[in-house]
């Protein structure tokens, strides 16, 4: 099989340079790329043509926080829709978090995920293993075997490890082994009983908050772990101010840590709780705009390596009922590319090919892996992605089997209009 | 104009709105203190009282206001353990709309429970207290209690005490209050009165209770839950009761025709001293009386009735 995108953008492109190129797909891999014009269809007669005019095209895109809710709670998600969401998105790669029943702390869980993946997932999937046994916090996990079984990634998903002496073997443990060991900072003291973040919002709605200070103090402490083992180490999704100066400070000091921000932080604030819309209910909550800001200026300037989507797909049972009883977490896949490359219509151009790269080579260096470069030879993990495709957020636009996101029935700009994964067509829109 | 809307919260309403309300309730004291205290006002219209947390001050005044108007209503109690509380709110919202009610009175211990059953039922909802978020009947009755007693809203100094940060009457007294030109001071102890709170509602915050009642045409002390202690912001009551306790030496440094009051039910010997209970000052009980003829303003209303 092959196919012919023509007159494409290259948004990867430094500087916000226009450049356009066209793309020849052979089976699994890039074979050709050129500037646009130089292939002409007529030499490749069998090949499925794309005019991707007026259309970007990124190469590799990786989603490093998405729950597939499968094995264990299938009716919020599951292998099979989770990527499906994912491709109609535009992701191509995601990291499945291991927050699962059975808990992915033992081989025979991710050898399971594995071939289900194989069977039904529609992008590529990248699999972490849980931190601690049971993700409980307690003891490690077995890092060799779950490497063995295909992990990536080491992490407790949304539970951070507060016990410090553990935190500090497992990283220990993990340094021989190549695995990332990713930390999702909160201290729990802090953040217990807490809905949403601690501030004049929490205030006037009457809603317990949790402070700043859990994820700064949480962070710190990861951080100078970080440091003294030398472990690689990922941490995020983050969303204060001071977490991004701390980050910023520790790679100053030649620290090995990655960190990343969650899309919903780089748009929305903690006003967006008025009106108590479970929806947006994020762990870690919703900050101040100058939060935002600086997560802005974080991945503007590279202290941020990756945005993810923090893809927590749930339930009507857990999601529509009141704020403080209701689960954390947006399902939020298929609006990742939205609102990233979104942010640079109110940015200088030459913003494009960082916002880019926080979405494709960022977060495939975080997992250790070849960023997917646009060039013969590459796996073809491509994403056709129409800047100013505008549509709606409703029940039959939603791939995900939950809806639980702030952004229902809000219009956004921006889709992929078609997702290659491994030369294969996973998701196309029919040309308007 | 609050007629025919819900009654979700004192966000947003105006000093005219206020007076309205209360202009209205006026006339519904005068009612109650008739021998025959009913009027015909919403005769065969049925009103829901859902109370999701107990009450008794509240469901009592509000079945009697629903009484005087002559509505037909009837009183869900829900106990429960409060997980599931919030999971049956959804199943509790279909059945109130289908069993064709006009308006679903209701007290939840989640913020925001009135503004979910309001994106999901017909009837009009009137909060009777939602989390720490609001109790906007109480600051109506608090503000009839001040109007009354001053013959004016405007430029009341209002001295708020206790436990702020937990009290959704403090928050709906906080609005109300500035929304009809109030000056409010808040005080307590710094756990449970914090800056970040008096910021937030562009209020005072004084560093002492006395300080705080200093000149004050009004004083209103909250009441002190006691599981605050569990959560670690008070070290003891005996230490609260000493600091920041209100006793009738300390109701001297207000106006000489300041008054205290309390939205009950009182813990005696904690925020407030036994010696304040039978001081002349004291208008807890006024509170009371006002707070059915507010809950037949609003009512009143809320159903679609035009302000007097």
């Amino acid at each position: 099989m092959s196919l012919l995108i023509r007159n494409a953008r290259d948004v990867a492109a430094a500087d916000g340079a226009d450049k356009r190129v066209d793309v020849l797909v052979l089976g699994e891999r890039i074979e050709e790329v050129g500037p646009a014009g130089s292939i002409p269809p007529e030499r490749h007669p069998g090949a499925e043509v794309v005019d991707a005019t007026g259309r970007w095209l990124l190469a590799g895109t990786t989603d490093l926080w998405t729950e597939l809710r499968e094995p264990g709670f299938e009716w919020e998600e599951d292998v099979a829709t989770g990527t499906r969401a994912a491709a109609a998105g535009g992701v191509t790669r995601i990291l499945a978090i291991p927050d699962t029943t059975p808990v992915m702390d033992h081989a025979e869980a991710l050898i399971a995920l594995r071939r289900r993946v194989d069977e039904h997932g529609a992008v590529a999937v990248s699999l972490a293993g849980t931190l601690t046994a049971q993700a409980a916090g307690k003891q490690l996990a077995p890092v060799a075997e779950l490497r063995r079984a295909g992990a990536v990634a080491l992490t407790d998903g949304a539970r951070w490890l507060a016990d410090a002496a553990v935190m500090r073997r497992a990283l220990e443990y993990s340094t021989d082994f190549g695995l990332v060991v990713m930390s999702s900072p909160l201290e729990p003291s802090l953040a217990h009983g807490g809905v949403m973040r601690e501030g004049p919002t929490s205030l006037r709605l009457g809603l317990r908050g949790i402070p700043r200070v859990a994820e700064e103090i949480a962070l710190a402490r990861d951080l100078a772990l970080a440091a003294e083992t030398r472990a690689r180490m990922h941490v995020g999704p983050l969303a204060t101010a001071n977490a991004v100066e701390l980050v910023r400070a520790a790679k100053a000091a030649g620290v090995d840590v990655t960190a990343s921000c969650a899309a919903h932080h780089l748009v929305l604030t903690d006003e967006a709780v008025v009106g108590y819309g479970a929806s947006t209910k994020l762990r870690p909550p919703l900050g101040t705009d100058a939060d935002r800001e600086a997560l802005v200026a974080g991945v503007l300037d590279g202290t941020l390596d990756a945005v993810v989507s923090a893809h927590a797909p749930r339930g009507v049972l857990v999601k529509d009922t009141t704020f403080d009883q209701a689960a954390f977490g947006a399902s939020g896949v298929e609006t990742l590319l939205p609102l990233v490359l979104g942010l640079g219509r109110s940015l200088p151009a030459r913003a494009l090919s960082q916002l880019v790269h926080v979405l494709t080579a960022g977060p495939a260096r975080v997992l250790g892996l070849e960023p997917v470069r646009l060039a013969a030879g590459a796996r073809a993990d491509l994403t056709v992605y129409d800047p100013s495709r505008a549509w709606t957020v409703t029940r039959k636009t939603w791939r995900s089997k939950s809806l639980n996101t702030p952004w229902l029935g809000r219009a956004l700009t921006g889709a992929a209009v078609a997702t290659l994964v491994g030369g294969r067509v996973v998701h196309q829109v029919e040309a308007k | 104009m609050i007629a025919g809307k819900h009654m979700l919260g004192i966000r947003g309403m105006s000093a005219d709105e206020l007076h309205q309300i209360l202009d209205t309730a006026k006339g519904f004291v005068e009612i109650s203190r008739r021998p025959i205290k009913k009027v015909p006002s919403l005769r065969g219209r049925t009103v829901l009282n859902v109370f999701y947390e107990s009450s008794t001050r509240t469901r009592v005044s509000f079945e009697l206001a629903e009484k005087r108007l002559s509505a037909d209503s009837v009183n869900i109690a829900q106990s429960g353990s409060s997980a599931d509380k919030g999971e049956s709110l959804l199943d509790t919202a279909q059945n109130l709309d289908a069993m064709q009610c006009d308006a679903v009175v209701i007290r939840h211990a989640s913020s925001g429970a009135p503004h979910y059953l309001a994106e999901r039922i017909k009837a009009r909802i009137i909060n009777a207290g939602d989390g720490l978020h609001e109790h906007p009947t109480q600051a109506l009755l608090d503000l009839m209690t001040m109007r009354q007693r001053f013959g004016k809203l405007e430029g009341l100094e209002v001295a708020i005490v206790g436990d702020v940060l937990h009290s959704r009457v403090a928050r709906s007294n906080l609005l109300a209050l500035a929304a009809v030109g109030a000056k409010v001071r808040i005080a307590g102890p710094p756990t449970l009165a914090p800056h970040a709170l008096a910021l937030a509602f562009g209020v005072e915050r004084a560093s002492s209770v006395q300080e705080a009642m200093r000149g004050a045409h009004v004083t209103m002390a909250l009441r002190l839950q006691r599981e605050r202690m569990v959560g670690g912001f008070l070290p003891s009551l005996e230490e609260y009761s000493a600091a920041y306790g209100i006793n009738r030496a300390a109701l001297e440094g207000m106006r000489p025709e300041g008054i205290l009051m309390h939205p009950g039910p009182v813990n005696w010997g904690v925020e407030l001293s036994p010696d304040v209970r039978e001081a002349p000052r004291t208008v807890i009980l006024d509170q009371v009386e006002m707070g059915v003829a507010v809950r037949a303003a609003v009512l009143y209303l809320t159903l679609g009735g035009q302000p007097s």
